[in-house]
């Protein structure tokens, strides 16, 4: 070895303290809570979906009466007894309503689920093997994206018949690929980071990479698209129970839609207590999601962005 | 006194197994052969449109306990070289053997194996380490990979590397946020240490830092080579630096090795016009010297190794190109390397016609000359016999 000593002699020898550095400064400046649009925009979204949730959750003692039993006459208006009357064979809107949160909550966020799973899997997949699985996966999501769903979704439900579990893993299968491909992309610029790198020179599996380095920075991309995706899912599963391919044992929101138009009451003063309602709902629960997968998404992209 | 186990540092790179030179031991540690990389270009329908031709046709040699010092302009190919040396980057053609070992056909086994012998230090200190996790996670993952002092034996090895890059210990359950630069750097090296290497690539490791912090890392470096007897691929993009630590120097051009040599007679006397105008842009100390020197200014930025210039790659900017009226055989025919001082080969046409010249050359102790130098005969005349095409330089 030619070069022992080195002759940068104005300097100092290998520093022992530390350089100068602000131990103790924390990035946390970032992200900071302040109220703004956005704030209000997620908390509007926060109070419409926690109230929906404590209503499903709450359901027996919210609910003047069983939903499933005849407990006055048919198409009756609404009074102090039925707040909202009562359906074609009797039962009371309102109890209807109310359990009818436990079915639609239900099945959007199981929906979400099953494409937060499939979704994020073919994302971290496509993303970190860019090539040829990568490039196979996504001209699979590309078509999903561009088949319009609810032709499809019809199909489906007429073919495979008429269930929960049905609805709920054909939604799921349906709706995961906007969240393959959000992930994917945030995938993409990760494999591109020096410490995923570093971690390869050093001998890292790809299991060790993807699991250490790589799921837990999409996770919360995942979460906020599993917040939208539920807004999805919710909508779909009301078109499906409207159009009559829901499952015929459960009252969603959509269901009882489908009795409404089914019964004329979209033709009379009925639609009132009996369609604005459940409309009314389908839209805050897929609205209140909405909003708070937007407000996740505004809080979690400019930090990911900048924060290497 | 730096706490580590097996006592002693030699403990430290020592690896476990060494793989049998194929030929008795007169192996160079690193041997590169004709290595091409080649990254395929995409257009907007997945059609591809060609090669960026970021390594191409590269041979090398690097020796136990030296440091080799690699050079060139940004773009010119010295990191990709450096990640398909240790595999990180698929190369296309040509052979990379460590230790003896063809590093692009190891199974993946092997190859694990192989990488903790051969590590890297990334140029950017805030890109290197990921940000989610702890000092401690960061160095330590390194261990968990090779099952290396796991259980009660990991923290205090952790800390034993912490201290040797010249960290305190108790930093080790920080994020990296919280560390300058340099000191993101030194973990970056403890991380790399983790693994007992025996040979580091440092790409660039000091160039993305301030100046003042610059010699601590570099001198960091220099301490953990003599104690660790690391061999180290040096990579720099100016000469000034790698002059002062490294063995032997590479000048990397558009993909292509353009000279290699002792650093010593690079810097004395370099018979390449590329590697000249790199010399003429460090800085001299000694006012006078420098008034003396005569400097060449590269113009234009280095072209795209996509579609990189006929004949010789460096023609469209050689200066002395320029001086001798445009040469044809400069713009037709690849200059084949031919050596020009013991151990010190040159990739250039007129290779005699730059050692005649003064440009670049700092003659700090030499008394203020008067006109042309006289035609000084360099270290024997150029070697009959030019060497083969793809041959070491
Ligand atoms: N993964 C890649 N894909 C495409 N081009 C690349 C890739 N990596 C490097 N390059 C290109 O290869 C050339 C050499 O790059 P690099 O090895 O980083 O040079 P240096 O380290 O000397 O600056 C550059 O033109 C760069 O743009
Ligand atoms: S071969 Fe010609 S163009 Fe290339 S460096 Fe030598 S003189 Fe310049
Ligand atoms: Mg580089």
């Amino acid at each position: 070895m030619t070069a022992g000593g080195v002759s940068l002699p104005e300097l100092p020898e290998p520093a022992v303290r530390l350089e100068s550095t602000p131990i103790g400064a924390p990035a946390a400046a970032r992200g900071r809570l302040t109220i703004d649009g956005t704030t209000v925009i997620g908390l509007v979204g926060v109070v419409l979906v926690g109230g929906l949730i404590l209503t499903a959750i709450l359901a027996p003692f919210l609910a003047p009466y069983d939903p499933r039993e005849r407990v006055g006459i048919p198409f009756q208006r609404p009074s102090a007894l039925y707040p909202l009357g009562t359906n074609d064979i009797g039962q009371d809107l309102l109890s209807e309503l109310i359990y009818g949160a436990r079915v639609s909550l239900t099945v959007g966020i199981v929906a979400a689920t099953v494409a937060l799973i499939i979704g994020t899997t073919v994302g971290v997949l496509a993303g970190f093997y860019r090539r040829i699985v990568g490039s196979v996966l996504m001209r699979f999501v590309d078509i999903l994206l561009i088949i319009p769903f609810l032709p499809l979704l019809i199909v489906l439900a007429a073919y495979l018949g008429r269930s929960l579990l049905n609805t709920i893993l054909i939604i799921g299968v349906l709706i995961w690929a906007a969240t393959a491909r959000v992930i994917r992309s945030q995938v993409l610029s990760l494999t591109q980071r020096d410490y995923i790198r570093a971690a390869r020179a050093l001998g890292a599996s790809d299991a060790r990479i993807i699991g250490r380095h790589i799921l837990p920075r999409v996770l919360l991309l995942g979460i906020s698209q599993f917040v939208q995706a539920t807004s999805g899912a919710i909508l779909l599963e009301a078109s499906l129970s409207f159009l009559g391919l829901g499952d015929p044992l459960q009252k969603s929101w959509g269901s009882i839609l489908y009795w409404a138009q089914v019964r004329g009451a979209f033709l009379t003063d009925a639609w009132l207590w009996w369609v604005l309602p459940p409309g009314l709902l389908i839209g805050a629960a897929a609205l209140g999601f909405a909003l708070m997968g937007f407000a996740l998404e505004q809080r979690i992209n400019p930090q990911l962005r900048s924060g290497r | 006194m730096l706490g580590y186990r097996h006592g002693g540092l030699a403990a430290v790179t020592a690896p476990v197994e060494r793989a049998a030179p194929v030929d008795g031991g007169a192996r160079d540690l690193v041997e590169v052969d004709d290595l091409k990389v080649h990254f395929p270009i995409f257009g907007s329908l997945g059609r591809r449109h060609g090669d960026v031709r970021a390594v191409d046709g590269v041979s090398l040699r690097i020796r136990r306990g030296e440091t080799f010092g690699l050079v060139g302009e940004s773009g010119s190919g010295k990191t990709t070289l450096g990640h398909a040396i240790l595999r990180l980057v698929h190369s296309t053609a040509g052979q990379i053997r460590f230790d003896g070992q063809d590093v692009a056909a190891v199974g993946a086994r092997e190859l694990r194996r192989l990488r903790r012998r051969m590590q890297i230090i990334l140029q950017d200190p805030y890109g290197s380490l990921d940000p989610y996790l702890r000092v401690e996670a960061i160095i330590g993952e390194a261990l968990d990979i090779h099952g290396l002092d796991q259980g009660p034996d990991r923290k205090p090895r952790i800390a034993a590397l912490l201290s040797l890059v010249g960290l305190d210990a108790q930093y080790a359950n920080r994020f990296p946020h919280a560390f300058s630069g340099g000191q993101r750097q030194r973990i970056g090296i403890a991380r790399a240490l983790a693994v007992r290497p025996e040979f580091i690539v440092c790409d660039e490791p000091i160039s993305a830092l301030d100046v003042s912090i610059q010699a601590q890392i570099l001198n960091l470096l220099l301490r953990l080579r003599s104690e660790l007897g690391l061999t180290y691929l040096f990579i720099a993009h100016d000469l000034s630096v790698v002059r002062h630590i490294s063995d032997r120097v590479g000048v990397m051009y558009l993909g292509t090795m353009v000279e290699v040599g002792p650093a010593v007679s690079i810097y004395a006397r370099s018979g390449h016009p590329y590697t000249r105008a790199l010399l003429s842009a460090i800085p001299v100390p000694n006012p006078g010297a420098e008034r003396r020197r005569r400097r060449v200014i590269l113009r234009g930025d280095i072209p795209s190794p996509a579609s990189p210039p006929p004949g010789c790659r460096f023609h469209t900017r050689c200066w002395l190109y320029e001086g001798l009226g445009s040469p044809e055989r400069c713009r037709t025919e690849p200059p084949i390397p031919r050596t020009i001082a013991p151990d010190h080969q040159v990739a250039c046409h007129f290779a005699d016609e730059t050692l005649a010249s003064e440009v670049g050359v700092v003659q700090s102790d030499a008394p203020v000359q008067v006109g042309p130098l006289p035609d000084v005969p360099m270290h024997g005349a150029p070697m009959p016999g030019a060497p083969m095409p793809g041959a070491p330089m």
